[in-house]
């Protein structure tokens, strides 16, 4: 009897072998191995007792019915829809707002230059105020940490009522840049 | 299934029909729990007749069928994992659960006398102690009589991926099963 063990390599030919996967030429050679070298031999016959054992399993048989059941109940079934809570949504729809107004703010520093000393940027920006607003609740900081930007808005509001136009508020805007840069 | 996409409702109760059993069994022989098997088929079809709209003729039907199953196979083992890495620390320290898990060791230990069902159910233990992939690839080509090129599109690998899987499948089969293979199949039919 051969001791050899086979390879990795030699063990899957063998195997792609049995299970009749590999080409005419190469069935021919390994048949030949076979037959005159005792470890491909013994290799062959392991799988061979391996393959006997295995068909020993045997699956149940499918219940009588249980296609027509399934069929049945494939066309009941109601499309499920991702389970997302309806107060996730709204917290979302929220973030995206407090996004915006923070984006819509940030992104005008040419607007800050162009108002009066009393629509200057708002408190959030100095970290004395930050620390205040701590212990304020979350609606109310939120417009508080927006200040700036509700100012704005009244600023932007009061001139619309005054009925300011716009070249007046070109040069409103000149003259306070000049006096913030002197 | 291009009939039924073409609307045609009656070829959905075919396509169940001759297609089921295929379903019910490498469900079955992946996941060795005879109780989660029905439901498991059911939920393989619920998902081809919602997705029959955009089905695409690229492979066998069959082809698109096992791989359905055997993705569906994988997710259900994946929460089975987690269900289980809880269990284990929830259950951390209870010495009933490790000595049943003890016993459940014992009872698993050969015997000369199996008959072929007995000898079916070693093999099935057998089985289930492999890796997902190998074990896949083991019931697709022996109880399936998948080629390697389907199993490969099954599996979306290779087929030198799926001539590896198998090779080392049969490796580690042969090892659980020595004593089976070397005593239990001379008196088995």
């Amino acid at each position: 009897m051969d001791n050899r063990k086979l390879q990795q390599s030699e063990l899957e030919m063998l195997s792609a072998f049995m299970d009749g996967q590999v080409g005419d030429a190469q069935a021919r050679e390994l048949q030949r191995r076979i037959a005159d070298d005792g470890a491909w031999a013994q290799a062959a016959q392991e799988l061979r007792e391996l393959n006997a054992l295995l068909d020993t399993w045997q699956a149940p048989a499918v219940r009588p019915g249980l296609a027509g059941q399934i069929a049945h109940n494939a066309r009941r079934q109601p499309r499920r829809r991702l389970a997302i809570p309806l107060w996730i949504s709204g917290l979302s729809a929220a973030a995206a707002l407090v996004i915006a107004f923070t984006v819509l703010v940030s992104s005008k520093p040419a607007d800050h230059a162009s108002q009066p000393p009393v629509v200057q940027a708002g408190p959030t920006e100095t970290p004395k105020v930050h620390d205040a607003l701590a212990g304020i609740d979350t609606p109310d900081q939120f417009i508080v940490e927006n200040l700036g930007f509700f100012r704005e808005m009244e600023y932007a509001q009061a001139m619309a009522e005054a009925e300011i136009d716009p070249q007046t508020l070109d040069a409103l805007d000149t003259l306070d840049r000049q006096g913030r840069g002197s | 299934m291009l009939a039924f996409k073409g609307g045609d409702e009656r070829a959905f109760d075919e396509l169940v029909a001759r297609n089921t059993p295929k379903v019910h069994g490498l469900v079955f022989r992946f996941l060795g729990n005879a109780e989660e098997v029905e439901d498991l088929t059911q939920e393989v079809f619920v998902r081809v007749y919602r997705t029959a709209k955009r089905y695409e003729p690229s492979a066998k039907f069959s082809t698109w069928l096992y791989r359905v199953t055997a993705n569906l196979c994988f997710n259900v083992m994946r929460s089975r994992k987690k269900v289980h890495t809880w269990q284990l620390d929830y259950s951390d320290g209870d010495d009933d659960h490790a000595h049943r898990d003890v016993e459940d060791h014992h009872a698993a230990s050969p015997s000369d006398r199996l008959d072929a069902g007995e000898l079916g159910q070693v093999v099935a233990q057998a089985v289930a102690k492999l890796p997902e992939t190998q074990r896949m690839a083991i019931i697709l080509n022996k109880y399936e009589d998948k080629s390697y090129e389907e199993i490969a599109a099954i599996m979306e690998i290779s087929t030198m991926a799926v001539k590896s899987l198998l090779s080392r499948a049969r490796g580690n089969l042969k090892d659980t099963l020595e004593r089976y293979l070397k005593h239990g199949t001379r008196g088995a039919p």
